[in-house]
C-alpha cells in the first residue's frame, strides 16, 4: 500500500501526461507536416491539442484504472505469496493488458487453490476412512494434472491398504469370537485382495473345523448321555433282577437241601421196606404151610366124623331093635297077666331107654353133621388162605422189585440233587458277582452321564450354526434318524448298498 | 440486479472436459468472484455476476432440497458434491458436477464458499434426471419434507451415503 501511494505521485502523473502530449504532437507532425498552409496548420494544431488533451484525460483515467488493478494485483499476489490463495482480482477490464494479466493471475490462483483444496479434501476424506474420494484432474492444467494423477495413484494404494486393514480387523474380530467359542461368523471375501484371501479362507476353514468339532462333540455328548442313561436304567434292572435272583437262589438252595435229605431218608426207608417185605415173605410162607396143615387136619376130622356117623347108625339100629324088643316084652307081659305085670314095667323102662338112645344118637348125628360142615368150611378157608398166601408172595415179590428200583432211582436222584445243589451254589456266587459288577457298572454309568453332561454343556455353550439340529439316533441302527449322519453303515443300509 | 424472468429453453451447452467453472460467494450466497469459464457458460458479464446472489443461475428443474442439503453440508464445514443443472442468461442450460468447499479466515471462521464445477459424467446425469424430476414433483406444494424423505429413503434403500452416491456416479474424471 505504501509503495502504491508513492507511485501515485505527481511526478509520475506529469510524466504520463507529457508522454501523451508528445505522442499527440508527433502524430500531428507525421500526418499534417509540410503539405498544408499555416492557418490550416494552426487549426489542425488546435484540434490536435484538444485531441491530445482528451487523450491525456483518457490516459489519466486509464492510468487510474490500471493503477487500481495493479494495486489489486499487488494485494492479491502478495497474499498469495504469503500462502493465502483465497483472494481474486475483480472488476477486470479484459481489453487491457493489465486486465489480461489479472485474469492470468486469477486463473493461476484458481489452479493452485482448486488443486490444493482438492488435495486437502481428498486427504481428509481418506484419513476418515472414506476411501472413495479421489482428486479430480478435470479442469486443472499441466503439472497440476500430473500431480493429481500421481496423488490418485497414492490414494488408491492407501485405499487398498485401508481396505485390507478393514478386512484384517474383521478377521481379527472373528478370530476373537472363535476364542469366545462363537463359530457362527464367516468372513466374506467379496472384494478381498488376493494376498489376504488365503488368510481369510484359512480362518473360514478353521471356523468350519471348529464348528464340525463342536457339532461332533455335541452329537457324541448327547449320544453318550443317552447311552449312559440307558446303561444306568439297564444296570438298575440287572441289579434288581440279580438281587431277586440271589434271594430266589437262596430259597432254592434251602429247598434243595430239604429235598436231598428227604431223598436220603427215602433211600433208607426203601431199604427198611425191603427188609420188611422179606419178613412178610417168610411169614407168608409159614402161613401157607400152616394152612396146608389145617387143610389136612380138616380132612382127618372129616374121616373121623364119617366113622362117628357109622357108629351112630349102629347105635340108632340098636335103639330101634331095643324098642321093638321092649314092645314084644310088653305084649308078653300083658299075656302073662298078673305075673307079667312087673315085667311090663321093665319092658316100659327098656322102651324109654331105647327112645332116649335114639334121641341121643340123633343129637350126635346132628352135631357130627355140623362138625363135618365146619370142617369142610375150615378146609375151604385153609385152601383160600393158601391161595391168598400165594398171591401175597407174588405181590411181595413185585413190591420188592419195585422197592429195588425205587432205591436205585433214589440213589440216582441223590447224586443229581447234589449236582443241582452245587450248580445252585455256583449260580448264587455268580449272581452275587453280578450284583457287585452291576453296582460298579452303575457307578461307571453315573460317571459317564456326568462326563456326557459336561461335554453337552460345553458343546452347547459354543455358538455354532446347526447346533439346534443335532439329533440322536435312538436305535443302534435307526433308519428314521434324520440328524447329521456320520456313520457309513446307516447310509449304506438306507441306500441298499452292500455293507 | 433486476429480476427479469428468464424462460428456460432446451438449448444445452456442454462444459469442456479440460475446463472448470470457479466461483466464490460470501456466506449469504452473494457472488464475490467468478472465472471466465463461468461467464462463458452462464453468458453473463463479470459486472452482472459479482455482487449478485448465486441463485441467479438456478434452473427451475433443480429440486430445492438439493440446495438445502448443500447448505447444510457446507455450513457444517464439509465439502459438498452434486450434479446441478444451471440456467443460462438466454434460457439455455448446462449440467455441472459441482464441488463446494468452505473458505476460512485466520480464526477458522467460515467467511465464504468456493465452488468448482467440472464436466459431469453423462451417465450420471441420465441417472439423476428422473430423481430430480421426482423431487421437484414432491416439492410442488412448497413443502420440502416429502422430497427430503424421498431422498433419504432412496439413499437408505441403496445403502449409500449421499457423498458416496454422487462420487461413484461421477466416477474417476
Amino acid at each position: 500500500m505504501k509503495y502504491f501511494s508513492t507511485l501515485d505521485s505527481v511526478k509520475n502523473y506529469i510524466f504520463t501526461m507529457l508522454l501523451f502530449i508528445i505522442l499527440s504532437f508527433n502524430i500531428s507532425i507525421i500526418f499534417f507536416g509540410t503539405s498544408i498552409d499555416d492557418s490550416t496548420r494552426i487549426i489542425l494544431a488546435t484540434i490536435s491539442s484538444v485531441f491530445s488533451i482528451v487523450i491525456v484525460i483518457i490516459g489519466i483515467k486509464a492510468v487510474n484504472i490500471n493503477l487500481k488493478q495493479i494495486k489489486d494485483i499487488y494485494n492479491v499476489t502478495n497474499r498469495a505469496a504469503n500462502g493465502t490463495l483465497f483472494d481474486r482480482i475483480t472488476n477486470i477490464n479484459k481489453d487491457t493488458q493489465v486486465g489480461q494479466l489479472s485474469w492470468n493471475i486469477n486463473d493461476v490462483l484458481d489452479q493452485m487453490e482448486i488443486f490444493t483444496r482438492d488435495l486437502d479434501n481428498s486427504l481428509k476424506m481418506i484419513s476418515e476412512g472414506k476411501s472413495y474420494r479421489r482428486m479430480y484432474p478435470s479442469g486443472l492444467k499441466g503439472d497440476f494434472v500430473k500431480y493429481s494423477n500421481n496423488i490418485n495413484i497414492a490414494l488408491e494404494r492407501i485405499a487398498t491398504a485401508q481396505s485390507k486393514d478393514a478386512f484384517i480387523q474383521d478377521m481379527l474380530k472373528i478370530v476373537e469370537e472363535y476364542k469366545n467359542n462363537n463359530y457362527t461368523h464367516i468372513i466374506d471375501t467379496t472384494g478381498m485382495q488376493d494376498d489376504i484371501i488365503g488368510l481369510a479362507n484359512g480362518i473360514n476353514q478353521l471356523g468350519k473345523s471348529l464348528t464340525d468339532l463342536s457339532l461332533e462333540n455335541l452329537h457324541n455328548g448327547l449320544a453318550l448321555q443317552n447311552g449312559a442313561k440307558t446303561l444306568a436304567s439297564n444296570v438298575h434292572i440287572i441289579n434288581n433282577s440279580a438281587q431277586e435272583q440271589a434271594v430266589s437262589l437262596e430259597e432254592t438252595s434251602s429247598s434243595l437241601r430239604k429235598i436231598t435229605s428227604n431223598i436220603k431218608h427215602n433211600s433208607e426207608n426203601t431199604l427198611k421196606m425191603k427188609e420188611y417185605a422179606n419178613d412178610v415173605t417168610q411169614s407168608a410162607t409159614k402161613g401157607k404151610a400152616l394152612a396146608n396143615k389145617t387143610a389136612r387136619s380138616m380132612d382127618d376130622i372129616n374121616v373121623q366124623v364119617s366113622a362117628i356117623n357109622d357108629s351112630i347108625t349102629v347105635i340108632d339100629q340098636i335103639s330101634f331093635q331095643t324098642n321093638i324088643l321092649s314092645l314084644n316084652a310088653a305084649v308078653e307081659a300083658a299075656t302073662a297077666g298078673e305075673a307079667g305085670k312087673g315085667f311090663a314095667v321093665v319092658a316100659q323102662e327098656v322102651r324109654n331107654l331105647a327112645s332116649r338112645s335114639a334121641e341121643a344118637a340123633n343129637e350126635i348125628k346132628s352135631l357130627v353133621e355140623n362138625a363135618s360142615l365146619k370142617a369142610n368150611e375150615g378146609k375151604k378157608t385153609a385152601d383160600d388162605m393158601i391161595l391168598g398166601y400165594e398171591d401175597l408172595s407174588s405181590s411181595i415179590d413185585n413190591t420188592i422189585e419195585l422197592i429195588g428200583e425205587v432205591t436205585i432211582a433214589s440213589k440216582e436222584q441223590e447224586v443229581e440233587i447234589t449236582q443241582i445243589n452245587e450248580s445252585v451254589i455256583s449260580l448264587d456266587k455268580k449272581t452275587q458277582d453280578n450284583v457287585s459288577v452291576a453296582n460298579e457298572t452303575n457307578i461307571i454309568a453315573i460317571q459317564s452321564n456326568d462326563i456326557a453332561q459336561k461335554i453337552v454343556e460345553d458343546a452347547k455353550s459354543k455358538q455354532v450354526i446347526g447346533k439346534d439340529n443335532v439329533h440322536i439316533r435312538t436305535k443302534l441302527v435307526d433308519l428314521d434318524y434324520n440328524g447329521n449322519e456320520r456313520r457309513k453303515v446307516e447310509n449304506k443300509i438306507r441306500h441298499h448298498e452292500p455293507l | 440486479m433486476a429480476k427479469n424472468k428468464i424462460n428456460p429453453t432446451n438449448n444445452e451447452k456442454i462444459l469442456g472436459k479440460d475446463d472448470f467453472i470457479v466461483s466464490k460467494t460470501n456466506t449469504k450466497g452473494i457472488i464475490t468472484y467468478c472465472n471466465q469459464i463461468f461467464m462463458e457458460m452462464a453468458q453473463y458479464d463479470e459486472k452482472e455476476l459479482v455482487g449478485v446472489n448465486h441463485n441467479l443461475i438456478r434452473h427451475p428443474d433443480m429440486p430445492r432440497v438439493a440446495f438445502k442439503l448443500a447448505w447444510e453440508i457446507i455450513q457444517s464445514g464439509n465439502e459438498f458434491f452434486g450434479f446441478v443443472k444451471n440456467l443460462q442468461k438466454n434460457g439455455g442450460f448446462y449440467w455441472v458436477f459441482t464441488n463446494i468447499t468452505p473458505d476460512y479466515d485466520e480464526n477458522a471462521n467460515i467467511v465464504g464458499y468456493t465452488s468448482v464445477r467440472r464436466k459431469p459424467n453423462a451417465n450420471a446425469i441420465n441417472t439423476i434426471i428422473p430423481i430430480y424430476k421426482k423431487l421437484v414433483e414432491l416439492e410442488r406444494g412448497g413443502d420440502l419434507r416429502a422430497s427430503e424423505e424421498f431422498l433419504m429413503n432412496f439413499l437408505k434403500e441403496n445403502n449409500v451415503t449421499y457423498d458416496e452416491l454422487i462420487i461413484s456416479l461421477q466416477g474417476e474424471n
